[in-house]
């Protein structure tokens, strides 16, 4: 016989008997969680960096300054991506003798490269189509033709230009949802561009060249491409076009990562413990074979077999559900995404595989190979010991070859670092509280007479007689508890805080564009319109040029985000009472005697990204002039209050001269829309803008991607689970034998109950305050540490829980020598 | 000459002793015995429960070591043989029957036959182990599993599997210890059949003065060593 089929008819049957179930389970659950997470955290990441999506309308976006010069378009077309070419301004529109601003975008024929345009024809269908206007038409969204009072069909005047409005835009894929896109749309075929005049050289435009292709060739073409951008241009891809996105799947990559870590570490305790019981279970049978001629080498072999057959089972097996629940989070997220994500590497797949053969090595051969080491005599002595237990060789493999995947796995060393050092201290505080637990309970051992309560006080016992073992339970139920106390209470606390759930009264609509002297006539507007009395905020749109006299340009600052920052426009504001949702970080806010000082007060991230330190100065442009001021403060903005807030805040009077408009943020219920009506029909060149459909689109990321995280969540459960599982398996041989004993010996199967009762009882609530003790605390550890968010302790949920898990554990016990305490006492001794 | 005495001598024990050490107090078991089989004798060693029958017998058969002494079994002297070398001097020449029947619960009867002839290479394992259940009356449960057999039908797979790798001895602890009166007289019966038809040598280990008897020669382990009844 060799020692392969030897090991394979073995495994037939301790599968049968289902000895070799939690183990399989608990090693396909570690390597499913690595690989849905792994697979996942590779998909997007590729949809990230190199996939296009709708969000852009390709699958790259190169944004200049000036049209691109045909030479230089042509090069790149070379690359063999297909191009688009999009060219937005903001200009008036004429008809009827009525102008609005509005936001023209001229669009060549292949626009858009990726997703579609949904558009309404006058007979109100709407239809997905992949391109833009034809030439000589115009499509633009509703609020145009309500500014203009015109009706789809009619005529609207661009520059030198009439174009007939043939479509309404309901959708269109590249919008954006920034406060540049505040002015309606009016889209154009970029042929007939020209003929308007509406560009002329040193007009502001936004030019984008579309780019889309294969994702080899894009990711070929940016990495070539992208050494050789001017200044001021950008070339970006569909993740990074959506910063929030971003923000919320990096955050849920924390997530993420933990919740696997923490499964396959479990999963690794729960393989550790049922490998040990099979060990022990195969030392008679070990001896036996040596008798009949088996050699160590036959031995080692066959349980090498073993292991290696259990590998790839579980392994397979959990890249099977790993793969399935890969494609559960995709699905999951795909929708809010807006992202294509292509299919993951398989590469990707190779850490989940290797965690499977690492854990399996590290914690179950440790336990198997000593197995082999049975001696033969056990066949004529069953008292004969075991082998002496190389306990601190196997903790030894088992804590590096957990370490190195913890790290592997995170690929994060400080991420890594805090999960073994929590798990260690975790694991310590368990096992010395469970000692000293039990060392109190042999002092209540002499307070109560065994006679009155003979159930009681043998539970009591048999806790106490084997203390060792007791702990270990307990320990063992108390990593479980830990983790499902963890994930059942306190996940929900913290996913909310990290959602930042808004208040149903936070504003959802922004006023902007009201004129200095429209500022009373609004605020009573709103004010009978049961809109409330937002507060309205003056605004004048400036960039920042300088600091402390040195010119700042994209060149010079470190991050591709800050030139970015630089680029753009920024919002001056000045108020004299700083607003609740700011918070004052360094230097002072405004006194009276700072009326009309050149002191500006810096919203934090942004002086952080400049670096900028009190005392500072910043330069600013407006429309051509040049101004400065001294840097006083630096703020804090809660930025999820959706208020109108500003990143540079100046005293009242500094910016008096200068040209401003006001805004305002308000809340409006679904009932309330007319009243606003009222508002744009009384003021027509106020601009409304919806940042409810904005929210919500971000709290729908929010929701989907917590939901992914909750998703994961199940395989670190079922870890928990599987070592409470595998705490009571391990026990349970010896407590059946036990209960068969006591039978035999005339107890009561009542007495019997009453005893296993109580001694999990015991155990179990040792185990459950121990486990609310490191649950709570690793919760405050993650929500400071690592989310930045508050955290309150709630001790009535501790309690039920305690209780609850209290409950449980005894009944699990209860159940799982159920058998013994039915059959006759012989068939359990036999 | 010497040569032809270590055939004709099965197994051969010379002042050998066996201690063991629990903590600091030394116990011992065995001191100071001294034993020769011939080849195709059967012989039976009796006495009393923790004389250290058992002891004994792991001794002899290589799966323990003495702490003084030495062995010859089968011609070999075992105090040079690793645990490997001496597995290997067992597989195939050396038959065991406990007590406690000792089959693996997860295999078949036949199966359970079949597994030393296995570990031994044999090609024709199956048919052996069929022959060898047949002979014990057992041909028609070869797929039962132990659990599905009772006490008598457990001990006569085991004897199957004992004899069936034709060993030239074969050592039995107390092969009718668990067995009541009737089924202990078919069992021993059918071991002492197999022994003689096989021509084995037999060490049978028993506090069982009746089956003791069915040996060519007894002896009586007492104070730590044999002596003759």
């Amino acid at each position: 016989m060799t020692s392969f089929s030897f090991a394979a008819r073995n495994l037939r049957r301790d599968w049968r008997r289902g000895e070799l179930l939690v183990l399989l389970v608990a090693l396909a659950t570690a390597v499913a969680a690595a690989a849905a997470v792994n697979l996942f955290n590779d998909r997007v990441r590729q949809a990230m960096t190199v996939s296009g999506g709708d969000a852009i309308a390709a699958d790259l976006r190169l944004e200049l300054r000036a049209a691109i010069a045909p030479e230089r378009r042509a090069r790149i077309a070379e690359s063999g991506l297909r191009l688009a070419d999009s060219i937005s301004f903001a200009s008036v529109a004429q008809a009827n003798e009525q102008t609005a601003l509005v936001a023209v975008k001229a669009v060549s024929a292949d626009y858009p490269l990726r997703g579609n345009l949904r558009i309404e024809r006058a007979d109100a269908s709407q239809t997905d189509i992949a391109s833009g206007p034809p030439a000589g038409e115009a499509w633009a969204e509703r609020r145009v033709l309500a500014e203009l009072g015109l009706t789809l069909g009619d005529t609207v005047q661009l520059g030198q230009s009439e174009f007939p409005i043939t479509a309404l835009i309901v959708l269109e894929p590249d919008r954006g949802t920034g406060f540049i896109g505040l002015a309606p749309r009016v889209m154009l075929n970029s042929a007939d561009l020209t003929a308007t005049e509406l560009l002329q050289p040193g007009s502001r435009a936004t030019y984008r060249l579309l780019l889309a292709g294969k994702p080899e060739q894009v990711s070929e073409f940016r990495t070539g491409f992208e050494p050789k951008l001017a200044v001021g241009e950008t070339l970006e891809n569909a993740g990074e076009a959506r910063p929030a996105l971003r923000a919320a799947l990096d955050r849920a990559d924390v997530f993420l990562d933990l919740a696997a870590l923490v499964a396959v570490i479990l999963a690794a305790v729960a393989i550790a413990m049922s490998a040990h019981q099979h060990a022990l279970s195969r030392y008679d049978e070990i001896a036996l074979i040596k008798t009949l001629g088996a050699k160590r080498g036959f031995l080692l072999r066959a349980l090498l077999w073993t292991v290696l057959l259990l590998g790839v089972a579980g392994t397979v097996l959990g890249a099977v559900v790993g793969y399935l629940a890969q494609a559960v989070l995709s699905y999951l997220i795909a929708g809010v995404m807006q992202l294509t994500l292509p299919p993951p590497h398989w590469a990707a797949m190779l850490p989940a595989l290797a965690t499977g053969l690492v854990i399996l090595f590290g914690f179950a051969w440790p336990a198997l190979a000593q197995a082999r080491h049975a001696p033969a005599a056990r066949v004529f002595q069953r008292a004969l010991p075991l082998p002496p237990w190389q306990g601190r060789m196997v903790s030894g493999i088992a804590m590096v070859s957990v370490a190195g995947l913890v790290i592997w796995l995170s690929g994060d060393l400080a991420l890594a670092w805090r999960v073994l050092a929590g798990g260690v201290a975790a694991a310590a505080l368990l096992w010395f509280t469970a000692r000293a637990g039990i060392k109190l309970l042999t002092l209540t051992r002499s307070g109560a007479p065994l006679s009155k309560h003979r159930g009681l006080g043998l539970g009591l016992q048999a806790v106490l007689r084997r203390p060792r073992e007791s702990a270990l339970l307990a320990v063992g139920f108390g990593v479980g508890l830990s983790v499902l106390f963890l994930l059942v209470l306190v996940r929900g606390d913290l996913l909310a805080g990290w959602q930042q759930n808004l208040a149903a009264d936070a504003p959802n609509r922004f006023v902007i564009n009201i004129a200095p002297d429209q500022t009373d006539a609004v605020a009573s507007h709103l004010s009978q319109a049961g809109l409330g009395n937002p507060e309205i905020f003056p605004m004048v749109r400036a960039r920042l040029v300088s600091l402390n006299g040195e010119e700042l340009s994209g060149a010079n600052v470190s991050e591709e985000d800050s030139a970015e920052f630089l680029r753009r426009e920024l919002n001056l504001s000045w108020q004299w009472q700083m607003k609740p949702d700011n918070k004052l970080l360094k230097g002072r806010w405004w006194t009276p005697q700072d009326q009309g000082r050149d002191l500006v007060s810096v919203e934090a991230s942004v002086a952080e990204r400049l670096e900028l330190e009190l005392g500072d100065r910043l330069g600013f442009n407006l429309a051509g002039e040049e101004f400065s001021a001294e840097v006083a403060s630096i703020r804090s903005v809660d930025w999820a209050s959706m208020t109108a807030n500003f990143y540079m805040l100046f005293p009242p009077g500094f910016l008096n001269n200068y040209p401003a408009t006001y805004i305002t943020a308000l809340h409006v219920d679904a009932g309330q829309e007319n009243a606003l009506d009222g508002l744009i029909k009384q003021f027509p060149n106020l601009s409304l803008l919806d940042i409810g459909v904005i929210l919500k689109q971000l709290q729908d990321i929010a929701d989907r991607v917590s939901l992914v995280v909750e998703f994961v969540f199940i395989f670190t459960l079922l870890a928990g689970v599987l070592v409470l599982f595998a705490a009571v398996q391990g026990s349970r041989e010896q407590r059946r034998n036990e209960a068969a004993i006591m039978r035999a010996l005339g107890a009561k199967g009542r007495l019997l109950q009453t005893a296993l009762l109580t001694e999990f009882l015991l155990l179990g609530g040792l185990a459950a305050v121990l486990a609310t003790v490191v649950a709570q605390t690793l919760a405050i550890i993650i929500a400071t540490q690592l989310l930045d968010l508050e955290y309150s302790i709630r001790p009535m949920i501790w309690l039920a829980a305690i209780t609850l898990a209290t409950g449980a554990i005894g009944l699990v016990g209860l159940l799982s020598v159920r058998d013994v305490l039915r059959q006759p006492a012989m068939a359990s001794l036999r | 000459m010497a040569q032809q005495a270590n055939e004709a001598v099965a197994l051969a024990a010379h002042n050998l002793g066996k201690q063991v050490h629990s903590g600091e107090n030394t116990l011992t078991i065995l001191e100071g015995v001294n034993l020769s089989v011939a080849a195709g004798e059967s012989l039976s060693i009796v006495g009393t429960s923790g004389a250290g029958k058992s002891t004994l017998l792991a001794l002899l058969a290589g799966l323990d070591t003495p702490s003084s002494g030495q062995i010859q079994l089968l011609g070999a002297d075992l105090e040079p043989l690793d645990e490997d070398q001496r597995a290997q001097l067992r597989g195939g020449q050396v038959g065991f029957v406990f007590q406690s029947f000792q089959l693996l619960s997860g295999l078949t009867a036949l199966e359970n036959v079949m597994l030393p002839l296995e570990l031994s290479g044999e090609s024709d394992a199956q048919s052996r182990a069929t022959e060898s259940l047949e002979q014990v009356g057992l041909g028609h449960r070869l797929q039962h599993s132990p659990r599905q057999l009772s006490g008598g039908e457990q001990q006569r797979v085991a004897l199957a599997r004992a004899f069936t790798v034709k060993p030239k001895i074969l050592f039995a602890d107390e092969p009718t210890g668990n067995l009541d009166d009737a089924t202990s007289n078919q069992v021993a019966e059918l071991l002492f059949k197999l022994n003689s038809e096989q021509d084995t040598t037999l060490i049978l280990v028993t506090h069982d003065r009746e089956l003791a008897d069915h040996c060519q020669r007894r002896l009586v382990l007492r104070d730590r060593g044999l002596h003759d009844d």
